[in-house]
């Protein structure tokens, strides 16, 4: 008998409780750095590499 | 290209299955609130310590740290660990070749897996290297040497240079095929089939000391001293030659050799426990799981039944390992992105250090119990080595108390342990951009990313271990 996978839908449906945080983060820091390069916008070119690497 | 190549295997990661600890107790805890909601609770710790770091930590503080001194030992007990290491090593053959051959009979199934694999790591975080003075190779290396320069004097011949090419990959190579014994060999718990593979990597380790010297090989080659001295890198212990140091913990991993192949040690150790987790996990094992599709593609290539499974488990164990060097690519990709001029092989070099606690607190989250209930099995199997009924100590009799610790104190200590190994690595991570980015906001934008993986990694580890006896 095969499994259909929707029968495992309550355990993929918990999963994603899981992987939400790691979602939200992402979408954070990804406006984050939006809003960094936007404010950066008015800077010349070399400030938008910030530092050097020593 | 790449950067969507690097958020695939992000999502790749996180849709792994829930999995539980494969070598561990597993049980079902009583907790007061939802599993997941631990996840969410080790996320705000993380993105709160991140804050702080941020604001809190201006300038790096671990690259130089000045130790304290605390006492020399004698040379006499470098030499009678040794001696004890040795004698341990041929007591465990011993009894794999000797003994009964019932795996929870005999000594050295568990002296192997449970207190050499789990035990001396943690050892090794609290006392510092200890390894490095019971090493039974080293120290059989190290008398042979000596016994040499006595016989021969200068005529002895130099060792040859170390390919600085060659790094540590033989190391990751060790430990990657000691986790595929361990996780997916079908004779694994096999004493005698131990014993064979224990002195078939000893003589692997004195033959690769007589070319390249003790010391080299041993630093670089040999993957048990090398992963034991990362961990011990985080103790604020230190061993320098025959003195104790004391120094603020974590400050002794920063000044980890970072060349060839170091990156890959300690995926491999991430990557493998993941997978000894991922092992026990119904999408893996489960009728219509991972593993039951893949063995079947392997046995429909005309492989018989076991070596179809042992396929299956090799091409999962590596993927794991794959997936790990993927995330810390994914990270290493975002720092390259704040400019600086280093190449991401350097950056993944320079922040390797990073990820040594988040190795150990894999280690600590999925082998704990194993140590905390069948390491108590090391007092009668010390007592009857062979399993033959022996009772050489008078403790043959000793059992084991599964009362020690309850299912849901051993959730606790393993959440404790993933949300203090990741807030470690965030440290070290934030403390070595410091150092690389001389602007402090270049900085802190380096480590978005990683913030990102740490929080992969640390809701993939308690997705894995949530499943435990689910």
């Amino acid at each position: 008998m095969t499994d259909l996978p929707l029968a495992h839908g309550g355990h993929w449906a918990l999963s994603l409780l899981y992987i939400a945080p790691v979602v939200l983060i992402a979408l954070g820091l990804w406006w984050s750095g939006r809003r960094e390069r936007s404010q950066d916008g008015g800077a010349s070119a070399e400030d938008e590499d910030h530092g050097e690497a020593t | 290209m790449r950067g969507t190549a690097a958020v695939g295997t992000l999502v790749v990661a996180l849709l792994l299955p829930a999995s539980a600890s494969a070598h561990g107790v597993a049980q079902r805890a009583d907790l007061p609130i939802p599993e997941w909601l631990f996840v969410w609770g080790a996320v705000l710790v993380l993105v709160a310590s991140f804050v702080a770091l941020a604001s809190l930590w201006p300038q790096s503080v671990l690259e130089q740290v000045r130790e304290r001194r605390l006492f020399r030992v004698p040379l006499a007990l470098e030499i009678l660990a040794g001696s004890l290491g040795v004698a341990a090593f041929l007591i465990t053959v011993w009894a794999g070749f000797a003994g009964n051959q019932t795996a929870t009979a005999n000594l050295a199934p568990t002296v192997i897996y449970v207190i050499f694999w789990v035990g001396v790591p943690f050892a090794s975080v609290l006392l510092g290297d200890v390894f490095a003075a019971f090493n039974p190779w080293r120290a059989v290396g190290r008398a042979t040497g000596w016994a040499a320069r006595r016989v021969a004097g200068d005529g002895v011949p130099q060792p040859l240079a170390y390919p600085e090419w060659l790094g540590r990959w033989p190391a990751a190579a060790g430990l990657l095929a000691f986790a595929w014994v361990e996780i997916v060999f079908a004779n694994r718990d096999d004493p005698s089939v131990l014993a064979v593979l224990t002195l078939a990597y000893a003589a692997v380790m004195l033959v690769g000391m007589s070319l390249y010297g003790v010391d080299e090989w041993t630093r670089r080659a040999d993957g048990f001293s090398v992963w034991f001295g990362l961990v011990a890198r985080l103790s604020p212990l230190h061993w320098r030659g025959h003195v104790l140091c004391l120094r603020p913990p974590l400050s002794g991993a920063p000044r980890m050799w970072s060349g060839a192949g170091s990156v890959a040690v300690v995926c491999v150790m991430i990557g493998t426990t993941s997978f000894d987790g991922i092992t026990q996990g119904s999408l893996w094992t489960g009728a219509s799981g991972i593993a039951e599709h893949l063995t079947d593609a392997f046995a429909s290539l005309a492989l018989g039944r076991e070596a179809a499974v042992q396929a299956a488990y090799t091409v999962g164990l590596l993927a794991m390992v794959a997936l790990v060097s993927g995330l810390y690519r994914l990270a290493v990709g975002g720092m390259h992105r704040v400019g600086g001029g280093a190449s991401t092989s350097e950056l993944a070099r320079r922040f390797a250090h990073s990820l040594v606690p988040i190795a150990f607190a894999y280690l600590v989250a999925h082998y704990f119990s194993l140590l905390a209930f069948q390491g108590q099995a090391i007092a009668y199997l010390a007592s009857d080595p062979l399993g033959e009924c022996s009772d050489l100590l008078g403790t043959a009799s000793a059992t084991i108390n599964y009362g020690l610790l309850s299912a849901t104190g051993i959730w606790y200590v393993q959440v404790a342990a993933l949300v203090l190994g990741h807030f470690c690595a965030l440290v070290l991570a934030h403390d070595r951009a410091l150092a690389t980015w001389r602007d402090k906001r270049a900085a802190t934008r380096s480590q978005y990313w990683m913030l990102l993986v740490m929080v992969a990694f640390t809701s993939l580890g308690l997705w894995l271990l949530s499943s435990a006896a689910r």
